[in-house]
């Protein structure tokens, strides 16, 4: 390590320079934090995005030109590239243990708040190493020489795909835009809510034709009535309902096993249940229970609109049915946009639908009646900017890929 | 097949591996110590496989599941990089890894319920819970490798053909955390209407690779390799963290993703 002696700042700049100059930039970025705020986002929305975007592919492609200058030798160095990684990371680990979250009102900014570790995405140091990263790895790409080999494919499938993603994705951030729309059983909607809660109207409207949810099979438990809480308070035991083998089993000391089981049940004027397939019903189930005292009864988890229903065990335990888990929601809807496009379908979690540059989401329903909930929620999600993320995930993608494949031997 | 027959394979895939780790050094009983081992992983295997039959959904949804995927896919990697690079330690070190597992889910396992909530049903589930387990498997493994190597180096000992090993096994497992959080990406996008949301898992997950890619560029050039030993010690404590400490950070309670 001999031709190590140069002493700092002296050409060409090597860990010592890129990590002063990246802890100067973060330096910057907290001053410039403290003293006008944090960077705004929306500075950034359409056309200014492109200004910016066009300046950075510039930036690049002349450094390319001018790459055997000390300066972009430098700026297209691993020294800087480990160095920009490291405060990435650093200023990731911040954000990844502080609750990212407005000042609450009622306290005082500290320290942190003023430095921007509550908001770090919009913190000044934060995007200042972000567009480094970007200038810097466009640098490196446009750099490169072209070859077909499998070294230069696996290079530029992960670095122009990553280059591509934090490109969009950052810059189109303040170009997307998402609503939440209410539309009520057999209504049509066109009216939305927006990030600030202000009613807006949009080009695309909803006619919600039907809202179903399936719940799965309940759980059973005992529960100490006076307390409520699932025994044995240490350690909650739950015993999941299986109409395939109805089997004996031991819950907290009392034998029981399934009798008979109703999904949806109404109950009948003396404590048994009868299956109606209607909104308003309950899943029951008749079960046989050997403990202190032997008995078969029909236990519920009963809904908005029924009771539910226990069995007794002794004085002080009983035997519940928990709320069923929701197992799908699902909205039909018919879609329609102002340049006469018409869509028809089922919108559910997972599978949302799109229709030009929008996708609708499933996004609630009313919790408290369940089953009988009279609206559905979406999300309508405007993102211009997708298709190219699209394209840098699908790159990094196949360049990992190839990463697995090869493993080291790639450079070879 | 539930998660009370669970302790009966456990004991007899801890016994397998044990017998192999002890008989791997001794060149006569080699070949028994291979068959132990995989035999080890097979009853593993056929537990998974059963549970799977019973839940009627997969079974990647709470950690003490993930625990068990992890256990399978450490002594599989370790099997597979022992056959390729010959290092005997492999099959020990993955050994105790994949006990330590298995026997921290027989003494807390956690509740097993088969619902499976409407956003976690989808077919990006299997593959994106998967690629990270097997990227897991992959940096743990070259973690070990790497804390040998530094105490071979502290013992003034150098070993390229382990140096290539380590390199080797985090392109590797880099690869697969890559998938896996694009993976987790799309998904989401489909789910919850955006790839990318800033959510405390999600934050750690993206320091998480990028401490790997400081390792990564970090090797490019060269530097003291006890460095960058310690960039991989210290890029998979985070990692831990992002799998398994999320929980226990005060920030990140709001997390969708603590379960």
């Amino acid at each position: 390590m001999n031709k190590d002696k140069r002493k700092i700042w002296q050409q060409p700049w090597s860990y010592k320079e890129s990590l002063v100059i990246v802890l100067g930039i973060i330096i910057v970025g907290f001053s410039l934090q403290t003293t006008i705020g944090g960077f705004n986002f929306y500075l950034l929305s359409f056309p200014f995005n492109i200004y910016i975007g066009i300046g950075i592919i510039l930036f690049s492609v002349l450094s390319s030109i001018f790459k055997r200058k000390a300066f972009f030798k430098w700026l297209t160095s691993v020294h800087l590239s480990v160095s920009l990684l490291i405060a990435i990371t650093l200023l990731a680990l911040i954000m990844g243990i502080t609750r990212q979250e407005a000042i609450p009102l009622n306290e005082k900014a500290n320290i942190f708040h003023l430095l921007g570790f509550n908001q770090m995405t919009s913190s000044w140091a934060f995007v200042l190493i972000y567009s480094l990263i970007l200038i810097s790895l466009g640098s490196i790409i446009s750099k490169r020489k072209p070859a077909f080999s499998k070294k230069y494919l696996v290079f530029i499938l992960n670095h122009l795909g990553l280059w591509l993603l934090l490109f969009s994705s950052g810059l189109g951030y303040a170009d997307m835009n998402r609503y939440i729309m209410y539309v009520e059983v057999g209504e049509t909607e066109w009216r939305v809510f927006d990030k600030e809660q202000k009613v807006e109207e949009l080009p695309i409207a909803i006619q919600l034709n039907e809202f179903t949810i399936e719940e799965y099979i309940p759980k059973l438990a005992v529960i100490n009535k006076k307390t409520g809480e699932v025994q044995p308070s240490s350690k909650p035991q739950y015993y999941q309902i299986d109409t395939n083998t109805k089997e004996e089993t031991n819950l907290f000391g009392h034998k029981i096993k399934l009798v008979e089981y109703i999904h949806n049940a109404v109950r009948n004027s003396d404590r048994t249940f009868k299956e109606v397939p209607m909104k308003a019903s309950t899943p029951a189930a008749l079960i046989s229970v050997k403990g202190k005292t032997q008995k078969t009864e029909w236990v519920s988890s009963g809904s908005s609109v029924q009771f539910p229903q226990s069995i007794d065990l002794d004085s002080t335990f009983a035997l519940v049915m928990t709320p069923p888990e929701t197992k799908s929601y699902i909205s039909n809807v018919d879609v329609y946009t102002k340049d006469e496009e018409h869509l028809q379908g089922d919108i559910r979690v997972n599978h949302p639908m799109t229709i030009g540059s929008w996708k609708i989401y499933q996004y609630g329903y009313d919790n408290n009646m369940g089953k009988l909930s009279t609206y559905s929620s979406f999300e309508l999600v405007y993102d211009p900017w997708l298709r190219l993320v699209y394209i840098g995930i699908g790159m990094i993608f196949l360049g990992s890929i190839f990463l697995i494949i090869f493993g080291i031997n790639y450079k070879k | 097949m539930t998660w009370t027959n669970f302790i009966f394979f456990a004991i007899g895939s801890i016994i397998c591996w044990t017998l192999a780790s002890i008989l791997i050094y001794k060149q006569k009983y080699k070949k028994i110590s291979n068959i132990l081992f995989l035999l080890g992983i097979a009853i593993l295997l056929t537990f998974i496989i059963l549970f799977w039959q019973n839940l009627k959904r997969p079974p990647f949804r709470t950690i003490g599941e993930t625990r068990l995927w992890y256990s399978f896919f450490i002594t599989l990697v370790g099997y597979i990089t022992y056959k390729i690079w010959k290092y005997p330690w492999l099959i020990i070190y993955t050994s105790i890894v994949g006990i330590v597992f298995l026997i921290i889910n027989l003494v807390k396992p956690e509740i097993h319920s088969q619902t499976l909530m409407p956003a976690l049903q989808s077919l990006w589930f299997i593959p994106h819970v998967t690629a990270y387990i097997i990227s897991y498997s992959m940096l743990g493994a070259a973690t070990i490798a790497g804390i040998i190597l530094l105490i071979k180096i502290e013992n003034k000992k150098q070993d390229i053909k382990l140096e290539n090993l380590i390199d080797n096994l985090v392109y590797i497992g880099f690869g697969f955390l890559a998938l896996g959080l694009l993976m987790g990406c799309l998904w989401a996008k489909e789910a919850w209407g955006h790839y990318w949301s800033w959510d405390p898992k999600e934050t750690w997950a993206f320091l998480t690779s990028t401490a790997y890619l400081v390792y990564i560029h970090s090797r490019l050039h060269k530097i003291n390799i006890k460095i960058s030993l310690w960039i991989l010690i210290i890029s998979l404590i985070l990692l831990c963290i992002t799998w398994l400490g999320i929980d226990y950070i005060p920030s990140a309670q709001s997390s969708i993703h603590v379960y």
